[in-house]
């Protein structure tokens, strides 16, 4: 294992920031639905475009766009439901 | 000598105590992980390992924002996941471990590619199913108690 992959280094208060939001229930019922970047304690942007918010938390932070994470944010709720069933086939379609 | 370096990234269950009727309730979640996936930008999505899932799941949004590449085959249950069309191909993510600031090397996620926007975690999704262990030689180590369950995947 390693982390030498050549990439940009990760802004890894961003990636901090997006597990707050992701952990705290009344953020995340706020941002459900949205793409966030935060950094423990703040929300920097948000909204629906998530290039668009990277670019915004980058003039922000003063840094460069590459390095930001950005979480897509979904309701406390998402993570217990079970999966969905497309209902737009017949019923003889195998589940997989 | 064995200087095989291994990482383990903690497994994230989110659980959730839904109530029943009088004291009854029930502890529910699942193994998120947190990834990496770079591009212009590094969107971050939900992504969870299901041992029930033989073959990997990525959502129709990031069919559409994820380099991936088709792989052509013929067998109907790899175009079709709880009925929803899908096609067969592959990309790569990488995890990330916040407390010990890792990130893993690209790992390849050889899944099914919805194609059909879904409500289900805003349509926003990555679901590691086991051909994800085996295609990365992870293990994949759980352990319950009443209260709590704890783990982590390991990659070397």
């Amino acid at each position: 294992m390693s982390t030498e992959t050549g990439q940009p280094e990760l802004n890894w208060d961003t990636a901090n920031g997006a597990y707050w939001v992701t952990h705290d229930d009344d953020l995340s019922r706020q941002y459900a639905g949205k793409w966030v970047v935060a950094v423990p304690g703040r929300v920097i942007s948000a909204g629906d475009d998530p290039e668009a918010v990277a670019a915004e938390a980058a003039r922000i932070l003063q840094c460069d766009m590459s390095t930001i994470l950005v979480r897509s944010v979904v309701h406390p709720d998402e993570y217990y439901k079970d999966y969905p069933f497309y209902a737009g086939l017949p019923a003889s379609q195998p589940a997989g | 000598m064995n200087t095989t370096k291994t990482t383990r990234f903690t497994l994230d269950f989110r659980l959730r105590n839904l109530r029943g009727s009088g004291a009854q309730s029930v502890s529910v979640g699942r193994p998120f992980v947190e990834i990496d996936s770079q591009f212009t930008f590094r969107p971050q999505v939900d992504c969870f390992v299901d041992t029930g899932a033989a073959v990997s799941v990525v959502s129709w949004s990031l069919r559409r924002e994820f380099a991936w590449k088709q792989i052509r085959t013929s067998h109907p249950e790899l175009s079709l996941w709880n009925g929803v069309p899908s096609d067969f191909g592959e990309t790569s993510i990488r995890l990330i471990d916040r407390v010990r600031l890792a990130t893993s090397l690209p790992l390849r996620v050889v899944a099914k590619f919805v194609r059909t926007p879904l409500a289900f975690h805003n349509d926003r999704f990555i679901i590691l199913g086991l051909n994800f262990l085996m295609d990365n030689a992870a293990k994949l180590e759980i352990a319950g108690q009443p209260w709590n369950l704890a783990g982590y995947l390991e990659l070397s």
